[in-house]
């Protein structure tokens, strides 16, 4: 490294606050990439840390749902030719003191699979031998544990706890893993098991292995490959994940512009430092270098400090996800990033740097060497001709409309593109008309008297600055209120098919409101008993529901009794509900997602494996009902239901009250009479049970809102940082008004004038580009989710966005306003 | 007559100031001879600040021809410009033009770090120069801890760094006191005796006659030469 290079790093020390905030807005961003692209990445990477469990299998065959699949299947599987070992194991879930817990059963045969990180490093060498099992390490430790399945409570002892790494990233740590026959008995499922790793004779093709294991399975389990959860992980978050993806963009974006004003606003104030070095022989190759090493290093420093941070609040918030995700998952997951994922953030978060700096800097390092000789530093010009500021705005129109149309599309990885287009669009539009930008921001702030008018001569002398802080306000305002917009709008629409849920006085459920129960049941006799105890209850319906795979994806299923409240039987026709169970043949009612992602239409067949064999069900009608899984749910008559999946019970009861008692009182009578069942019994009334659904919807949404504060905090610092050189670069200009007699107070109020005046544009711009992306973004979420939502105009997110911007725009100019205040004002006039 | 280190002739310099032309420079011819120490003098506007920056290759001439040590620079690119400014001249600002993140012996080793050497060589040069001007003792200092004389000095130390042919100041001593600036005067009447060119633009007249010659520039036009000075 050259001494030039050293000293240009010298600068970053010397100015701890500048690099501090510039680097935070770097930071920001990529903590917010890691957080988020960690979170939903956990999803897969913990359905992996499952799959994992399969070792060195090749096909998996799996039972289509939670009833199982016949233990007896593995010999028959590990008689086709080209099958070298078949192993079967349990992967189900039970309930542990009250919380899901993921079963894992293995024999003898599990040896097969080759070594796997859980079963190598974390099974306890010397086990008793007696019935137990082994506890994993979240999971408290006692010498006893009830283990609840959907037959009943068993008492079990713990032998022992599986504490290492792995374990760790299995279902959280939280699962007990006993011998086969043990596991089987503690699911309540005797002799049927979750799936069968087969592992490959040496030169087998995969391909025909897989075919021939699929004819003798016959259409009784799914045959796929072993990676086929986490597969199914990735595509149910498919959506959030590119949400996320649009947040980064929008975070990054405001970052890059935090960067590009330091950088911008460090180059005027050097200006004729850079036109010194020009004057003395400064080649401009090695002035631009020097910046960029110096650009670079803030870049790593707050790449580095945002992926800290991202991991921290990642793995934070891995605990606060909504219980309806983990269902749909089927794992529960750990913070897991891999390292590429840090990696690559923090070398996109140096690239965001690099390139936000590029401009600037180079437009720096051509300062023409003869204004070293010049008294007084020039005016920041507007930095491009008329010409090109016409070109940069029509490019701009045109390439806002294009990112318009590519969203509005909403095809799965344009959506991400196209809000990123529609961003560029308009920061290239408002770059063209930059000058009229500072124009607007001096006349908001010659409003304040003349403090506003000094004010709005800083802004209008230096438009490109203005211009730069107002699209960081812009993309804020934007993000709030599309962010906004969209999440109402859909929780708007998205809860209207579940209102039917309101309909019933007392919901009872095995799982808590916020859950989907699933997994846990009732059993057959549950509703009679129900009605025994409690004489109040005039009717009872019970359902049942299940993910199964269909195709390769991990549906919702639901099997109905006449005139239930479940919302897809509910918003099927009167006349599809009566078909539904009059029909001779097996018959279904889909959501919009199920019948999109498969291309199906009514009247099409469903082909659904099932533990007795494939089964062909009718599509009666295709309901707008959205499902938590992405790829869709079905529903279809109880009867159907047992019979395909071999499963008895409920998952979930409506009761409806005797005219004379009200919901409250039936369900503390409901609740007196369920307090022994087997399963543990949730109940609610109707209007919990809906308003529970809708916090559940709340709080899938809530995660982008939460982003939101992430977008506005580098907006904070994009904002302070541009008052604070603002205010730096116009010390001497200070120190000559506070010689002429302005006020300690009337700087401040200037400082914050000219910070109100930006933020007001900014706001102006940020609104219309937030109502454009809204309504674009109804578009492309729906299309996303495969669940159209209804577009409302809401004033809510412009309120709360404009809010939000006027708080920052004065915690931004906090410090540049004191600082402005105090500057000496004989240094200051002596200042170069 | 020495041969001529500079040579300008028919210098036209035209700016466009607000869409009118301005015209600093009409047809300026002068030469400098090697080790010869020129003051330019003129009022204010007169174009003696326009003709030392054509001089230098901070700016271009609109019309005629400038040659510095027999280069026309009018031919060469502006990255050749840029290394002939820092091989063979020497700056010197009426603002002294340091960085102020830098030690006064860093300010001076500049050009030559420019260059792409490494600081850490480039010390005893610099600190050889610092004392030359009589700031041996101020070598680490900053510039914020400096005067404004030992600021000039630094800033003629830096300007003496790359060992160039000729040094241009740019009124040196009028940001300074009376002692000051005749202490940088005497340093650059030394540099001239040693063989160095040097030009200054100054509106001093006392100061302009420590050199050996007065060009006096009036309309952006040298008029006929005066008594050499003393």
């Amino acid at each position: 490294m050259t001494g030039f290079v050293a000293l240009h790093l010298r600068r970053l020390r010397e100015h701890p606050g500048r690099s501090a905030m510039s680097a935070g807005g770097i930071a920001v961003g990529v903590a917010l990439m890691v957080a988020m692209l960690g979170l939903f990445g956990s999803f897969t990477s913990g359905a992996q840390r499952v799959t994992d469990l399969s070792g060195g299998a090749n096909v998996e065959v799996s039972a289509p749902n939670d009833g199982g699949i016949d233990e007896s299947l593995v010999d028959e599987v590990s008689h086709v030719s080209g099958v070298k070992a078949a192993a079967p194991l349990i992967r189900s879930q039970v309930s542990l003191r009250q919380e899901p817990t993921l079963l894992l059963g293995f024999d003898k045969r599990a040896r097969s699979l080759g070594q796997n990180a859980v079963l190598a490093e974390c099974r306890p060498k010397q086990l008793p031998q007696r019935p137990g099992i082994i506890v994993g390490p979240s999971i408290a430790r006692s010498r006893t544990v009830a283990i609840t399945s959907s037959t009943g409570t068993v008492p079990i002892e713990v032998l022992a706890r599986a504490d290492c790494g792995p374990a760790k990233k299995v279902n959280a740590g939280r699962f007990v893993m006993a011998p086969l026959a043990l596991a089987e008995q503690l699911a309540g499922r005797p002799h049927r098991i979750d799936t069968i790793e087969v592992v490959a004779q040496r030169g087998t093709r995969l391909s025909r292995l897989t075919d021939a294991v699929d004819r003798v399975v016959a259409g009784r389990a799914i045959v796929a490959s072993p990676k086929l959860l986490a597969d199914q992980a990735r595509t149910n978050t498919e959506a959030f994940q590119q949400g996320g993806r649009i947040m980064v963009v929008m975070a990054m974006v405001v970052g890059g512009f935090c960067v590009f004003n330091t950088v911008s606003m460090t180059a005027l104030e050097r200006r004729r430092e850079l036109a010194t070095l020009r004057a003395v022989g400064g080649p401009r190759r090695r002035l631009l270098l020097g910046f960029l090493v110096e650009i670079t290093l803030l870049g790593v420093i707050g790449s580095a400090l945002g992926a800290a941070l991202g991991f921290a609040l990642g793995s934070r918030l891995v605990s606060a996800i909504p219980a309806v995700f983990v269902d749909q998952v089927g794992v529960r997951p750990s913070f897991d990033v891999p390292g590429t994922l840090i990696a690559g953030a923090m070398v996109l978060g140096t690239l965001v740097t690099i390139g936000a700096a590029i401009l600037p800097a180079r437009a720096a390092v051509r300062v023409p060497p003869v204004e070293a000789m010049r008294p007084e530093g020039p005016a920041e010009s507007s930095g491009a001709g008329a010409t090109r500021s016409t070109v940069a705005t029509v490019v701009g129109v045109v390439v806002l409309v294009g990112g318009t149309v590519v969203t509005a599309a909403g095809s799965k990885n344009a959506t991400v593109v196209g809000f990123g287009t529609i961003t560029v669009g308009m920061v290239l539009a408002t770059y063209g008309i930059r000058d009229s930008v500072a124009r607007a921001a001096a006349v908001f702030a010659a409003m304040f008297g003349s403090s506003g008018r000094l004010a709005g001569a800083s802004v209008e002398r230096a438009p490109r600055r203005t211009w730069a802080t107002v699209t960081a306000v812009t993309v804020a305002v934007g993000t709030i209120v599309t962010m906004g917009g969209v999440v109402d709008n859909q929780i708007f629409t998205y809860k209207r098919p579940f209102e039917s849920m309101k309909r019933p006085d007392v919901w009872i459920g095995t799982a808590p409101t916020k859950n989907i129960p699933v997994n846990l049941r009732f059993d057959d006799g549950f509703t009679d008993r129900l009605k025994t105890r409690v004489p109040w209850i005039g009717e009872v319906i019970g359902t049942q529901s299940a993910y199964t795979t269909v195709g390769r994806d991990r549906i919702l299923v639901q099997g109905f009794d006449r005139g239930t409240a479940a919302p897809v039987f509910a918003n099927t026709s009167p006349h599809n509900r009566e078909a539904l169970f009059e029909v001779r043949h097996p018959a279904i009612v889909v959501n919009t997602q199920f019948a999109e992602t498969n291309h199906l239409h009514v009247g099409d067949g469903v082909d659904v494996r099932t533990a007795r064999g494939p089964m062909k069900f009718r599509i009666l009608e295709v309901v707008n009902v959205p499902s938590p899984s992405q790829t869709g749910t079905f529903g279809m008559d109880r009867r159907w239901f047992e019979r395909a999946f071999g499963r008895t019970g409920f998952n979930f009861v409506e009761a409806y009250g005797k005219h004379g008692i009200n919901r409250t009182q039936l369900k503390r009578l409901i609740d007196a009479a369920v307090t022994d069942s087997p399963t543990r019994a949730y109940t609610a009334t109707g209007d919990v049970q809906y308003d529970g659904v809708v916090s559940s919807l709340k709080q899938t949404t809530g995660i982008f809102q939460a982003m939101q504060v992430a977008v506005l905090l580098a907006t904070v610092l994009a904002l302070a940082n541009a008052m604070l050189i603002s205010v730096v670069e116009r010390r001497r200009e200070i120190g000559i008004v506070r010689a002429v007699g302005m006020s300690r107070r009337q700087l401040r109020r200037m400082v914050l004038v000219e910070s109100l005046a930006i933020t007001a544009v900014g706001c102006v711009i940020g609104v219309l580009l937030g109502l454009l992306q809204h309504r674009v973004g109804d578009r492309a979420v729906g299309a996303l989710v495969k669940s159209a939502i209804d577009y409302r105009f809401v004033a809510s997110p412009t309120v709360l966005g404009l809010v939000a911007m006027a708080a920052t725009a004065i915690v931004a100019a906090l410090l540049p306003a004191r600082r402005a205040g105090n500057v000496n004002v004989i240094e200051a006039i002596g200042y170069e | 007559m020495r041969m001529g280190m500079i040579e300008a002739l028919d210098v036209h310099k035209t700016y466009d100031r607000g869409g009118a032309a301005v015209q600093a420079l009409r047809g300026a011819s002068l030469t400098v001879g090697a080790g010869e120490f020129c003051s330019i003098m003129g009022p204010s506007g007169s174009g003696k600040s326009t003709l030392l920056h054509v001089l230098g290759g901070l700016d271009h001439a609109t019309e005629g021809i400038v040659r510095v040590d027999g280069v026309d620079l009018a031919s060469l690119s502006d990255d050749d410009l840029t290394r002939f400014r820092r091989r063979h001249l020497g700056f010197v600002f009426q603002f002294f033009n340091l960085l102020p993140s830098m030690t006064a012996w860093e300010n001076a080793a500049l050009p030559a770090m420019l260059d792409g050497q490494r600081l850490s060589k480039l010390k005893p040069r610099a600190v050889e120069l610092l004392e030359r001007v009589g700031l041996g003792d101020r070598v680490n200092h900053r510039p914020a801890q400096l005067s404004g004389g030992q600021l000039q000095r630094v800033a003629l130390a830096r300007a003496l760094m790359a060992d160039p042919a000729v040094l241009l100041a740019d009124e040196p001593t009028g940001n300074l006191d009376s002692e000051s600036g005749r202490a940088v005067l005497t340093l650059l009447r030394t540099c001239s005796e040693e063989g160095l060119t040097v030009v200054m633009v100054t509106h001093d007249a006392n100061a302009a006659r420590v050199g050996h010659r007065v060009i006096d520039l009036r309309d952006g036009v040298v008029s006929p030469a005066k008594s050499p000075a003393v």
